[in-house]
């Protein structure tokens, strides 16, 4: 159905692709206060503790926070508008996160558990227009843009939504629909006083898909992390004090030079990202520079790539060379670990051919104390080991969400937010049978789930209910 | 045909001059020229038997699922249908008592002849009413294309300011049992001629549909212990708000007439098997469409071969006849097939057949090319309501009348028009079906066609439509002050529902037991209490000294708006957001191919449908969401122009 209101709205507003920084931008009145939800303000102009007290066209500095889970998605800075001085006249937000698709899809998906919806073609720009703050001369390109925008979504969402993953959501649909024909015929075709036998075992049908699709759904919604990664690839970052062995490791497991290595400590300045397959799963290793307090402006930026890198990784490498000492290696994690956890932190012992480094058990104490508990010890050199490194990234992926075959999995943001949504009614539905309400309530919960499918497979729900019952059922006058 | 030039025939007369026409005096017609006379304008009704006025030609009931809705929604603008159902019922029953309160649904069966009788009667009795038995062929326009009257077979021409054509299924109608074709209107009334030739000259689309009505046998020759019988039901509510609160009361059970059930046999089935060759359905002769929802029962073994069996029913057709109407049993089969399907069921081996059953054919106007208030798009001052516009029902052709009765009084009045929207009544869901989307069989209302349904019930009809029709002038000053006290009842008693805690007693826990609910551990509200499943306001009278004396409608509504009020409130916002987008008008004059922006599509089906506001434009096949974004930032152009 064609969503026309005034409802807060999200975007990303710089163009699709990995880049630097990124803009997503939210507005809608009083949207503000709905961001304060996931929107963390560390540090602001007017020392405002929340966004929605934050003045107009100021500044701040904080976190997006996923409120289910507590987890940072990005550091990222906000930029508040106050209606009507906005682009589009009402309340808005900007929000400069970092460039990579996976952050951007991830923060219109928290925006989205905080009730902010995303946009529709061209409404940014609709809205700014009926709000007057655009002149009449820009309505003709407005009128252009809406289309050619509405073109490029389409095309996007069909390569997003087609074969096993269509048929799946098809399926569920078509289940959903049997069950609200049943409902339907139920109420249109009252039985007489004595078939009420009848009409228990239809009701009891009902319970019965609902019950089923509910799991159908629920594995969708979960595998929507797991699917991000396959279409965004899973990030493996490698971190580690200089000539750790970092580059050594990534040429390794990618199979060619494509870090230099050398002895000279401090060699990978900036961080270097490879592509490569694990059984299937797409991988970016990224390689970063050694940590280490130093003058050189270039590497102490590199350093800082390094700890973003690492922040913004799914699985953290984290190489320790066996001349390390206790006191480094717990310096060179503390902070990351802090950051991300220590359960997405694997230590590996490089160069075992060389020797185990003799503090190694003080280390792994030290390092358990921050929640790391995967410890390997491997010789890139001997090429020892190395197998288990692909384990644990094929561990971490196959504990994400359910348990699909590939091709089954939801990776995009708009999907996942109207099948959760969808979820939800049927959650509604199946609880208004289980309290036996009348089976008109759970009708109405489930045309509100399948209006929320309609939006991901195209199907309106009128149309498509009317040719169920018909094809479906004998009916008389 | 232009006015002058059926004036200037040679047997051409001005025969009389009116307000408004309606052409057919069917459940369409009888409540468009029941609204315009009782809105004050001289109003002039054609059918083409007096003695067949609201004719029931197919089911002797009215009511059922939707259906029932449809009625009560009639009455609460101030239609006729309630009250004529409520006189002349024979049986009653409410539907759906176990299924919730939204899906509600009464139905009755109607004594058929007194039903016209009775109808024929009032309708005789309205000021401003004249009622003419006559032919129209033909539907005059003036020099600007605009409806100006109607000319008969015998060239008598009548002139007024906006004509409502009625024309149900007689429109070039023919009737077909097997090899038997006659060109015959139902019930061996004659059908009209010309009149649908004379709309499409005027350019107006038409199309053809089928339908079909089964056979009808004499009650002597059936031996019903063979038969499950089924009662009428004493705790329903009359169709008719007025009546029901006025205390009308439905008559005992065993003065109601009980209708019967039984199921088609094995040799039904092989006769039908036996014989489908000589079904004109399957043959080929017939072209128009028929409905799914109502499938004959040749069609129903067909398509449903998993199905060994049918229902049909058996029910009266008045107090002053022996027919007995077969639900369930309509066919085209010749009648030589029908007397051998009818003996194979049980309890009918002897029947006597009195009317045998029949497929017809006949002309409607494509509904796309109507307006929501049910004027053409295409011949200005015409209105069209019922069959002629697609739908199916009494009840749905009554829901129709209305609306195109009030809105060319309206016109001819000079005043603004009425639109009853989807979350307003199963009358707005079936004409804006009709108008955006049209139709490729004759339509049925069904329950399932409403989204906003938990809101759109038969006890809140008058809520929601009797503040319009008192607007329109349908709605007499002491039943609307009656309505305003009902309104402000359920409002006093839903606070005080609220308001009055009571402390969790042993006796309140036996009671909440009784039902499945356990006792709260603090005080709960009444209202608290209600909504718990299971909880009535009737089970918790021992424990509300202060429940003030109120009529079971008031009750009954507080109840239900209790029980549902979370889900009601997840529907309210749906229809708020849907009422934004019906709000935003489309001037009718648009051109939508200089709209840049609009996919050429949408753009040429936004120009043959005209919607009126860009709600409707939405529901259009063909048209997007980022259509209706464009559409929304031209409507703003055009208006930032203008001031």
């Amino acid at each position: 159905m064609f969503a026309y209101d005034s409802d807060p709205i999200c975007a990303c507003s710089t163009p699709a692709g990995i880049s630097g920084i990124a803009v997503i931008r939210v507005s809608g009145d009083g949207c503000a206060a709905l961001a304060d939800k996931c929107c963390k303000v560390l540090r602001s102009s007017d020392d405002s503790a929340k966004l929605s007290d934050l003045k107009g066209y100021t500044c701040a500095y904080g976190r997006i926070v996923n409120p289910q889970t507590g987890d940072t998605a990005d550091e990222v800075i906000f930029t508040r508008f106050v209606n009507p001085h906005s682009y589009t006249g009402e309340d808005m937000l900007e929000i400069s996160c970092h460039g990579s698709s996976a952050v951007k899809q991830e923060i219109l998906r928290i925006l989205g558990m905080c009730g902010i919806r995303l946009a529709y073609p061209g409404e940014f720009s609709r809205r700014a227009f009926i709000n007057g703050k655009m002149s009449l001369a820009s309505a003709e390109a407005v009128m252009d843009v809406i289309n050619a925008d509405s073109d490029r979504q389409l095309k996007a969402a069909g390569s997003l939504l087609s074969g096993a993953l269509s048929d799946k959501i098809t399926s569920l649909e078509d289940e959903l629909y049997k069950a609200m024909a049943i409902i339907e015929m139920l109420v249109e075709f009252d039985h007489d006083d004595d078939d009420t036998e009848e009409e228990l075992k239809d009701i009891g049908k009902v319970k019965k898909i609902l019950e089923e699709q509910y799991k159908v759904l629920t594995e969708l919604v979960d595998g929507y992390d797991k699917g991000r990664i396959l279409s965004e690839r899973m990030r493996v970052a490698l971190i580690g004090l200089p000539n750790s062995g970092k580059s050594t490791l990534l040429n390794t497991l990618t199979g060619f030079d494509r870090a230099i290595v050398t002895e000279v400590a401090g060699t990978t300045r900036d961080t270097i990202e490879v592509a490569l397959n694990v059984d299937g799963i797409p991988v970016t290793l990224i390689d970063t520079a050694g940590l280490r307090q130093t003058e050189d402006i270039v590497e102490s930026i590199g350093i800082g790539r390094a700890m973003d890198a690492g922040r913004n990784a799914d699985l953290v490498f984290y190489v320790i060379s066996p001349d390390l000492s206790i006191e480094d290696a717990e310096d060179g994690i503390r902070e990351l670990a802090e950051d991300i956890g220590g359960e997405y932190i694997t230590a590996v012992f490089s160069k075992s051919d060389e020797g185990d480094n003799p503090c190694r058990s003080r280390i792994e104490e030290v390092l358990s104390d921050y929640g790391i508990d995967s410890f390997i010890s491997v010789s890139a050199e001997e090429g020892i080991n190395i197998d288990k490194l692909e384990d644990v990234i094929r561990d971490y992926y196959d504990s994400l969400g359910g348990r699909q075959e590939e091709g089954l999995l939801i990776t995009n943001a708009r999907h996942y937010s109207k099948l959760s949504k969808a979820l939800s009614y049927l959650e509604m539905s199946y609880q208004a049978m289980s309290d036996m309400r009348g089976v008109e309530v759970c009708s109405s919960t489930l045309r509100s789930c399948l209006d929320e499918i309609g939006e991901v497979t195209g199907k309106t729900v009128s149309a498509q209910l009317a040719d169920t019952i018909f094809s479906r059922f004998c009916i008389g006058k | 045909m232009n006015v002058k030039e059926a004036l200037d025939l040679k047997t051409g007369y001005e025969a009389g001059r009116s307000d408004v026409i309606v052409v057919g005096a069917g459940h369409a017609g009888c409540e468009a020229a029941h609204a315009a006379a009782k809105m004050g304008l001289k109003t002039i009704l054609f059918t083409l038997s007096l003695d067949s006025l609201a004719n029931l030609p197919c089911n002797p009931s009215i009511g059922g699922t939707s259906k029932g809705q449809l009625v009560r929604e009639v009455d609460s603008l101030g239609g006729i249908m309630g009250r004529i159902a409520d006189k002349c019922r024979v049986q009653m029953r409410m539907l759906n008592r176990s299924k919730g309160p939204a899906v509600l649904s009464p139905r009755a069966q109607m004594d058929r002849s007194m039903y016209s009788i009775e109808m024929k009667h009032a309708l005789e009795n309205l000021d401003n009413l004249s009622i003419k038995q006559a032919h129209i062929t033909d539907l005059l326009t003036d020099d600007e294309g605009r409806a100006c009257g109607v000319k008969t077979n015998g060239d008598a021409v009548y002139i007024s300011k906006a004509v409502v054509i009625c024309s149900g299924t007689y429109m070039e109608s023919r009737t077909i049992r097997g090899e038997v074709i006659v060109e015959s209107g139902p019930d061996g009334l004659p059908r009209s001629e010309g009149l649908s030739a004379s709309l499409k000259e005027l350019g107006v689309p038409l199309l053809r549909f089928k339908t079909g009505t089964p056979v009808r046998v004499n009650s002597r020759s059936v031996d019903f212990s063979k038969m499950t019988r089924q009662d009428g039901e004493e705790d329903c509510p009359p169709f008719s708000f007025e009546n029901e609160m006025n205390g009308m009361v439905m008559e005992p059970s065993s003065e109601q007439m009980p209708c019967y059930s039984v199921w088609t046999t094995d040799e039904t089935r092989s006769v039908i098997e036996d014989n489908m060759d000589r079904s004109p359905l399957y043959s080929g002769v017939i072209e128009g469409i028929g409905p799914r929802y109502c499938p004959s029962i040749e069609d129903k073994f067909m398509r449903f071969k998993d199905k060994s069996r049918h229902q049909i029913f058996v029910e009266p057709m008045g107090r002053h006849t022996n027919e007995m109407y077969l639900q369930g049993f309509s066919t085209s089969l010749p009648e030589e097939i029908q007397i051998k399907m009818v003996h194979s069921l049980p309890g009918l081996e002897k029947a006597e057949i009195q009317r045998s059953a029949y497929a017809i054919e006949y002309d409607l106007v494509d509904p796309l090319s109507i307006k929501a208030t049910l004027e053409s798009k295409i011949v200005p001052g015409l209105y069209t309501a019922g069959q002629i516009n697609g739908s199916s029902g009494y009840e749905e052709a009554a829901g129709q009348g209305i609306v195109a009765g009030i809105n060319a009084a309206l016109k001819v009045s000079g005043r603004e028009e009425i639109i009853i929207d989807r979350s307003q009544g199963y009358i707005g869901v079936l004409i804006d079906d009709l108008v955006t989307k049209g139709t490729n069989e004759p339509y049925r209302m069904m329950t399932s066609r409403a989204e906003y349904r938990l809101f759109l019930r038969q006890d809140n009809a008058d809520l929601r439509l009797t503040p319009i029709g008192y607007k329109a002038g349908l709605i007499s000053e002491e039943r609307y002050a009656k309505f305003m006290a009902k309104k402000q009842a359920i409002e006093d008693e839903k606070a005080r529902l609220k308001s009055v805690f009571i402390a969790p007693t042993e006796e309140l826990g036996r009671a909440l037991e009784s039902v499945g609910q356990t006792i709260p551990k603090s005080g709960a509200s009444l209202a608290e209490l209600i909504r718990r499943p299971g909880v009535t306001y009737d089970l918790l009278a021992p424990f509300d000294p202060g429940r003030p004396e109120l009529p079971g409608y008031v009750t009954k509504a507080c109840e239900t708006d209790i029980e549902y009020e979370g889900y009601m409130a997840l529907e309210l916002e749906k229809i708020r957001k849907f009422k934004d987008l019906e709000r935003i008008k489309i001037p009718e004059d648009t051109d939508y191919s200089r709209i840049r922006g609009l996919r050429l599509e949408a753009s040429q089906k936004l120009s043959l449908m005209k919607p009126s506001n860009v709600g409707m434009a939405s529901r259009i096949s063909g048209v997007s969401p980022a259509d209706c974004e464009v559409l929304l930032v031209w409507l703003e152009q055009q208006r930032r122009s203008r001031a």
